[in-house]
């Protein structure tokens, strides 16, 4: 029987709860030690989580990112200065999970493909979006044969109106990093233009609606519209409405991975069914890099995309 | 009162499908006099159950003098020609959607019209499906205080593999390049028209996207995605397409969100009956209830009639249909240079 991975936690956000809360064992990792973020805003929360689960706690989040006896460091802080984890991590040889959004600039997607030069270590920066259940199986679907050729996304994020009138990060920064990775899994050409129309329509200080067309090399157009415009009359379940609509010369695909599941309409219409939250579809991916099972990481060169995307519509 | 008599142009797929339906269930208000159409088997087909005359050249219906209206259902590349020959006869004009091809056309029209004293009257349905006369009335009524978002998806699904003659297709003329634009008008035009009916307030610019998806397409873009800013600050956001698999529930999702509420109508929120079979599933109702509505129809003639027997103001003015026409070349210029386009928000050329 092949023995679990040992991987350290940094950081107590929404994708370490969630990991904490999962009621069975990690596929292949056992969480060995868990610091909090950088900035310590988090430390009652690792603390809680680390005893919750069995794990060592760490006040010293540089002593879990290089711990030699720990082959991959999942960074799950909501903390914006994760970039020094990073290149602790990556520096020293390590499996890197941290999901989106990792770092925001070209500036620092440069400095962690440095760290990870350095150390030999393998950055994964993945949406969670694209490891729910539905995400996971549309990507499949476009990948087979039966899908055809992608013509078009349509991408749309509803959110509810919030605390109006209070300063908050715009919707594209909350939301564009979702969509935006999940949209490039699926469409590998360059991006050729990006139009982006934007505003504070629902009383927000900040763009509250972005609506963006984007056309790729390959010819595949994707429209994603993002909006906090839900009044408090329909009901959400974080991280909001979504729903992506996949188009192909045969196939069309619509998932909306955070509510009811993923629906094929091709010859016959399939449903399926959930399975476990996406930081454990994440922890599997890591396990595989450890392992050696996975066959391509896009790592760094994924985040490049994304940024770069993040920026051009910026 | 006696019935309006008229003459139908054009007996294709919107004549049989949406017209002629909607003139028999008012067969009491209306009498099909005479029908033309290049196809003498058409145009045959269409006069039949109401034994009128039938011809293969629309002049000769448009002569006859017991005619007081003409409905024209042929591609929007012959709309001038027809309504500016009947306006010239003293008839009033009912004439399919989208109004022309060009606003040189369209301004045409309404001079013709204007000049001759006769009602012209451009058949946006969905203008006059129930849905969205119900979220007109929650719009004008405040429910939702200001518009602040329109965003509306086409999903038409492509002919069943084999079928013939399906949109876009060499077969069908919306195929043809040179009689059609494209999916920014054959089915954008309604939702040009919706959003800026919705909005309630006019265009300043639009971007769009386009291309084609359709099998056997020659070079007609079938696909169709666009943002429009408005004059009030309102974003609006539509997309067409027209590849869907046959097994494609929905046709159109329809949503508006405001400074009070939202209202949506998301097509595949409410599909009726789904009936599994060996083939797979499809959706018998869709078809028919949500794409061509009869009673939209229907509800289109009856409004036409009471403006031509009554003298009332017509509810769709042929301005509208012009205004929605502006966005969609507007849309189809944007496409086409990868620019945005620039409109004039008083609603000018």
């Amino acid at each position: 029987m092949s023995r679990s991975v040992p991987i350290g936690i940094v950081g107590a956000g929404r994708h370490a709860q969630a990991l904490a809360g999962h009621d069975a064992p990690l596929p292949g990792a056992r969480v060995s030690r868990w610091a909090p973020s950088p900035c310590g805003h988090d430390r009652d929360r690792a603390t809680a989580l680390a005893e919750r689960i069995g794990a060592e706690f760490s006040a010293d989040w540089e002593a879990v990112a290089g711990d030699p006896s720990l082959p991959a460091v999942l960074v799950l802080s909501s903390d914006p200065g994760k970039r020094v984890v990073l290149d602790r991590a990556l520096s020293t040889g390590k499996v890197v999970l941290s999901p989106l959004p990792s770092v925001t600039s070209e500036t620092d997607v440069d400095g962690v493909a440095a760290a990870q030069a350095r150390g030999r270590g393998v950055l994964l920066a993945p949406s969670a979006l694209r490891h729910t259940a539905a995400g996971t199986s549309a990507l499949k679907m476009v990948a087979d044969g039966e899908f055809g050729t992608l013509h078009s996304v349509h991408a749309a994020g509803r959110f509810p109106w919030g605390d109006r009138g209070q300063g908050r990060p715009g919707v594209l920064e909350d939301a564009g990093w979702e969509i935006f990775d999940f949209l490039l899994a699926v469409t590998p050409a360059p991006v050729l233009r990006v139009h982006a129309q934007t505003g504070a329509l629902f009383g927000s200080h900040d763009e509250d609606t972005a609506v963006l067309v984007i056309r790729f090399e390959d010819d595949v157009i994707a429209t994603i519209e993002l909006s906090r415009c839900l009044p408090p009359s329909i009901p959400t379940t974080p991280p909001g409405e979504i729903e992506v609509e996949l188009i192909g010369s045969r196939q069309a695909v619509r998932l909306q991975p955070y509510a009811t599941a993923l629906s094929l309409f091709g010859a016959t219409a399939v449903r399926c069914p959930w399975v476990d939250d996406p930081v454990i579809s994440m922890v599997r991916e890591v396990v595989n890099v450890v392992t050696g099972e996975a066959d391509r990481v896009e790592g760094v060169a994924a985040l490049r995309r994304v940024v770069a995307l993040m920026n051009a519509v910026r | 009162m006696q019935p309006v008599r008229v003459g139908l142009i054009g007996c294709g797929s919107i004549a049989r499908a949406a017209h002629l339906p909607a003139m028999s269930s008012l067969s009491d208000r209306v009498t099909l006099v005479a029908t033309a159409d290049p196809s003498e088997p058409a145009a045959r087909a269409a006069a039949a159950p109401w034994e009128a005359a039938a011809y293969t050249d629309g002049h000769e219906l448009i002569r006859r003098r017991d005619i007081d209206m003409v409905m024209i259902a042929t591609p929007e590349v012959a709309h001038r020609e027809w309504t500016e020959a009947a306006a010239a006869a003293g008839k009033h004009v009912l004439c399919e959607k989208p109004m022309a091809p060009t606003l040189v056309d369209a301004d045409a029209m309404i001079t013709a019209c204007r000049e001759a004293g006769v009602r012209l009257m451009i058949g946006h349905s969905r203008r006059f499906t129930r849905r969205y006369i119900e979220i007109r009335r929650a719009v004008d009524r405040g429910d939702i205080g200001a518009v602040r978002l329109v965003r509306e998806n086409e999903r038409r699904p492509r002919a069943r593999r084999g079928a013939p003659g399906g949109y876009y297709s060499a077969a069908h003329w919306t195929g043809d390049p040179r009689v059609s634009v494209g999916a920014a008008l054959t089915n954008g035009i309604h939702e040009m028209d919706l959003l800026r009916w919705f909005a309630g307030s006019e265009p300043i610019s639009v971007f769009a996207e386009h291309k084609v998806t359709v099998e056997g397409n020659i070079g007609v873009p079938d696909f169709l995605t666009c943002t429009v800013q408005f004059a009030s600050g309102t974003i609006g956001s539509s997309e067409i397409s027209n590849c869907l698999p046959p097994g494609y529930p929905a046709f159109h999702q329809f949503e508006i969100y405001g400074t009070r509420g939202a209202v949506r109508a998301k097509d595949h929120d409410l599909v009726g009956v789904t009936r599994y079979r060996d083939e797979g599933a499809d959706f018998p109702e869709s078809d028919r209830i949500l794409l061509h509505n009869p009673t939209a129809y229907v509800r289109e003639w009856v409004a036409f009639l009471e403006a031509v027997q009554g003298d009332g103001p017509l509810p769709m003015p042929p301005e509208e249909a012009r205004a929605a026409l502006r966005l969609a070349l507007a849309a189809v210029e944007s496409a086409r240079t990868g620019r945005t386009a620039h409109l004039d928000a008083r609603g000018a050329a």
